[in-house]
């Protein structure tokens, strides 16, 4: 092979290896981005029921790592979804900011996502020791949010970024606002409940549900080894201290 | 021919321009590459940057691990950056680097885009980019670049269109928009690269048009300065030639300055002429070792040539031609005026030339031709010289005597001087002429003239054939025929005719022609006219008649004084001049007329020089008529003549003259008015003479 050939070889080669490279680095970030993160089961209907009983509203929970950068983008989404809403039909917002159970609070209050929320009059926060309410909920992952209408029923569950810490439009959100707005909505997938044995009532309506993108705020092993009886249950709104 | 050398000017041209611009383009693309290598090197520590403020860590409850997104900064951007950064920085200007520069920048948008969580502000990297882009002025990589933008928005479009429109994408088509939109940026950047380009051609072309106008004036430069060196070299040996000669000329050339200094740049042979240095800023009539008032006569003249207000001719004549230097050399000067620019008289030009020996050849000559003068009118030679003797007597007497009559002595020196001149005896004619201008003439002044007549006699003895104290006797030519009529007369037996017949005959011998007697007197005027530059005609009248010239010979001696008074002051310079010398027999007198066509004399400068010099007072002068006005000008010394020359001026040929003609018992008249010329006649009764017929007795 002359020189000049086997220098355009190389040369082909080295770019082709090059780009190569490239898509696979982008590759790996776009499976990242996009791996969802871990989802626990839901409450029973009626632990949801009473959950928002005397609110005379509904609710819109979110389960945030008070330092997940990702859930930053939850926090705007939601915040500009809820800009989006008519008065009369927003919903109230409540807002739980885990921290470890071996923590003080301000590990989770002297965070810059904490402060971000409380700078909101609008919104309910209260904090979530050792993400047990988290659990409860089956929000295993930063930035799940949990649409419970004025009946107590579940209306979504799920994430509302396109990706991790992604901003912009996208179906989780979109999902969620045709909730509140109580609109047709084709993208409803059945959600199961993972607790099928429950002798609780089991809401087998369809609900809106999106993976939602973040950090993991507990694997849920820790709840998992403990009896039906010892494993959280979710809080009423009114016990959380909020309005 | 033309056309062709045109044609191969414009193909050169074109290839210049074309390397140049290639060139060009390739230090463009090399320069490109060198800031893109910076960029993408900022971009990945930007990229690093963005990723470790925006999300550094990610959390499992309460442990946190580094974020991915760091670590895909930081992987990827190098993969971004490492490969183009080394093909840049080592290859700079390789086509391939701008097209993996264009890729790596597209995947840096991307890039971005994801570790800014979708900013839409981050979109603003892919407009910028591709204005990147357009550095390389290149349509096909502003193409690459757009399809990149095109393929990323068509893949986000379709699996995330939230991260590229912002919205749901309802449309699959809305790709579409936002690649029209690049397009719209592309319209602009590409008529920009092409703009660009066109520049860079443009500016190639000229570049390669001033090169070869350069070459070409190099090229003509070198020609001319080769042709300037040869042309200097010939310069050069000319200068030399002109220096050898200028060096070794025998004449002196030598310029000066309206202050009469010499100016630098004579002729060595200035030196060897004046036998002495020359300077330069010396005056100029230093180096002729002039007397103060030689010297104020010759600067004066020099000054009236600067001023300029004459004809040049005029003013340079005024130059004195000849100086004879105190060392005897004789120095000719030839003048030439030297005008600036401007016409303005700036430097006179002095050729010098040593006449020393030309001088003394024409000083020989003049002495030869004035003895052949001599020779040719040898009786009367005879008779001047013995009448000098008697001159130079009544001389000595007249300043010996208690009375020492001036007036007496002026006339007889003034003849005598007359005669030499006649004569060609010139030097001493000077002679004369020198102790003429003395206010006292002394004993030994008339004994010089004569030791120099006695000397000039003596030295031309054996051609003239007498000496000055020689008692000579006129000689007679008598022919054979002449002896046997006279033999035959005797032998007639009638005493009494034979008597008359033989002293008519006797008479006939001893008269001259008056050809013979005036021919000196002819010959000195025309040469006089010669000498002071005018035109003169002198023609005698009746020629062939013959006079008894031992009888008229107070008129022979002192006619010369009119003929010089006729060039000098009457004939005017550049005119045609006329004197006519007649003889008339008018029975019992002899009419001489001496008439020319001068300026005539003006009778009232006569009669104002009369009563200046007091001959006349106002009163008697009212009493004058016309005639006797006119016969002033015979009065001694009234000359309206404005200065003396070597020929006339001192008012004494007139009255020499006048008196010639009283001792003969003759009569004296002129005629003359402004303009009109003048016109002497002189009537002397003939005195016991008989009728000569023309030819005289035959021969």
């Amino acid at each position: 092979m002359s020189d000049f050939k086997e220098k355009k070889l190389t040369l082909v080669l080295s770019i082709v290896a090059w780009v190569l490279a490239a898509v696979g680095a982008f590759g790996y970030i776009n499976y990242y981005s996009t791996r969802p993160g871990a989802v626990g089961s839901l409450p029973l209907a009626n632990e949801i029921r009473s959950f928002v009983h005397g609110t005379e509203k509904s609710v819109v929970v979110a389960f945030i790592h008070p330092k997940c950068k990702c859930s930053d983008a939850t926090v705007d989404e939601l915040s500009d979804l809820m800009s989006t809403l008519p008065v009369e039909k927003k919903p109230k917002v409540l807002v739980l900011f885990y921290y470890p159970q071996e923590e003080a609070a301000k590990w989770a209050t002297e965070s810059a996502l904490y402060k971000k929320v409380i700078a909101r009059n609008d919104w309910q926060m209260t904090l979530d020791q050792g993400g047990k309410q988290a659990y409860a909920w089956g929000a295993l992952t930063s930035g799940h949010i949990i649409y419970v209408d004025e009946q107590g029923e579940v209306q979504f569950s799920g994430g509302i970024t396109e990706s991790r810490g992604h901003r912009g439009e996208n179906l989780g959100k979109i999902d969620l606002k045709k909730a509140i707005l109580k609109l047709e909505n084709e993208n409803i997938v059945v959600e199961k409940s993972a607790n099928e044995n429950a002798n609780a009532e089991v809401s087998q309506r369809a609900i809106a549900a999106e993976p939602t993108f973040g950090c993991a705020m507990h694997s849920g092993k820790e709840f998992e080894k403990l009896e039906n009886n010892e494993k959280p249950k979710i809080t009423k709104f009114s016990d959380l201290g909020v309005n | 021919m033309q056309n062709e050398n045109k044609k191969t000017i414009d193909e050169k041209s074109k290839i210049i321009a074309q390397n140049l611009f290639t060139k060009s383009y390739e230090s463009l693309c090399h320069d490109n590459d060198k800031v893109f290598a910076l960029i993408l090197i900022l971009q990945w520590l930007g990229a690093v940057i963005a990723a470790l403020v925006i999300s550094p860590r990610t959390w499992l409850g309460n442990q946190s691990f580094v974020h991915t997104h760091v670590l895909f900064a930081f992987v990827a951007g190098g993969i971004l950056t490492i490969y183009p950064v080394y093909r840049n920085l080592k290859m700079p200007g390789a086509v391939p680097n701008r097209y993996i520069n264009v890729i790596a920048q597209g995947l840096y948008s991307a890039m971005l885009i994801h570790l800014t969580g979708g900013r839409i502000e981050t979109h603003f990297h892919v407009f910028g980019s591709l204005a990147f882009f357009a550095f390389y002025r290149d349509l096909k990589v502003l193409a690459v670049g757009t399809v990149i933008v095109a393929v990323d928005h068509l893949i986000r479009g379709i699996w995330y269109p939230e991260s590229v429109f912002g919205v749901f994408n309802e449309s699959p088509f809305r790709w579409i928009e936002h690649a029209g939109w690049v397009i719209f940026e592309d319209f602009f950047l590409g008529f920009a690269c092409l703009r660009g380009l066109q520049e860079m051609k443009t500016v190639a072309q000229n570049q390669a048009e001033v090169t070869l106008l350069h070459e070409r004036a190099e090229e003509i430069v070198q020609l001319r300065t080769s042709e300037l060196q040869v042309e200097r070299n010939e310069l050069k040996k000319t200068n030399q030639q002109i220096s050898t000669i200028y060096n070794n000329v025998k004449s002196g050339f030598l310029v000066i300055d309206k202050d009469l200094k010499v100016l630098p740049g004579f002729t060595k042979s200035c030196t060897d002429i004046f036998e002495k240095s020359v300077e330069a800023g010396q005056a100029f009539s230093s180096l002729f070792q002039m007397t103060s008032r030689a010297a104020a006569h010759f600067d004066g003249a020099l000054e009236q040539v600067f001023e300029d207000l004459m004809p040049e001719e005029l003013n340079v004549d005024q130059i004195p031609k000849r100086v004879n230097l105190l060392s005897g050399k004789v120095v000719k000067l030839e003048a030439s005026v030297i005008r600036d620019t401007e016409g303005r008289l700036s430097e006179i030009l002095f050729t010098l030339t040593d006449i020393t020996d030309l001088d003394k050849t024409e000083r020989e000559n003049h002495k030869n031709l004035s003895v052949i003068q001599v020779l040719q009118h040898m009786d009367v030679f005879q008779q001047f010289v013995t009448k000098s003797r008697e001159y130079l007597s009544e001389a000595r007497k007249s300043i010996a005597s208690d009375k020492n009559n001036v007036r007496t002595l002026k006339m007889i020196l003034h003849t005598l001087k007359g005669n030499f001149s006649a004569f060609e005896i010139q030097h001493i004619a000077s002679l004369v002429h020198d102790i003429e201008e003395k206010q006292d003439i002394a004993v030994e002044d008339i004994n010089l003239i004569e030791k120099s007549l006695r000397e000039y006699m003596t030295q031309n003895r054996a051609i003239l054939g007498m000496s000055y104290d020689e008692q000579i006797e006129r000689k007679f030519h008598v022919t054979e025929h002449q002896i046997d009529e006279i033999i035959k007369m005797a032998q007639s037996g009638n005493g009494a005719v034979s008597a008359g017949r033989l002293l008519g005959w006797a008479r006939s011998i001893q008269y001259r022609t008056v050809e013979e007697a005036l021919g000196p007197i002819v010959k000195m005027g025309q040469q006089m006219a010669s000498r002071i530059g005018k035109n003169v005609d002198i023609r005698l009248v009746n020629s062939h008649v013959r006079i008894d010239t031992k009888y008229l010979d107070p008129i022979l001696q002192n006619l010369g004084h009119l003929v010089r008074n006729s060039i000098d002051h009457g004939i005017e310079s550049g005119k045609n001049g006329k004197i006519e010398i007649t003889l008339d027999d008018r029975g019992p007198d002899w009419l001489f007329c001496v008439a020319d066509n001068g300026r005539g004399v003006d009778i009232n400068r006569v009669t104002s020089k009369a009563l200046q010099m007091g001959i006349i007072t106002s009163a008697a002068l009212l009493q004058m008529n016309d005639e006797q006005k006119t016969q002033l000008i015979f009065e001694h010394g009234l000359t309206t003549a404005n200065n003396v020359s070597e020929y006339s001026g001192r008012g004494v040929g007139m009255i020499a003259v006048k008196n010639a003609v009283l001792v003969l018992k003759g009569k004296i008249s002129i005629k003359t008015g402004t303009g009109l010329g003048t016109q002497i006649e002189i009537t002397v009764p003939k005195v016991e003479q008989l009728q000569i017929p023309v030819g005289g007795m035959a021969a």
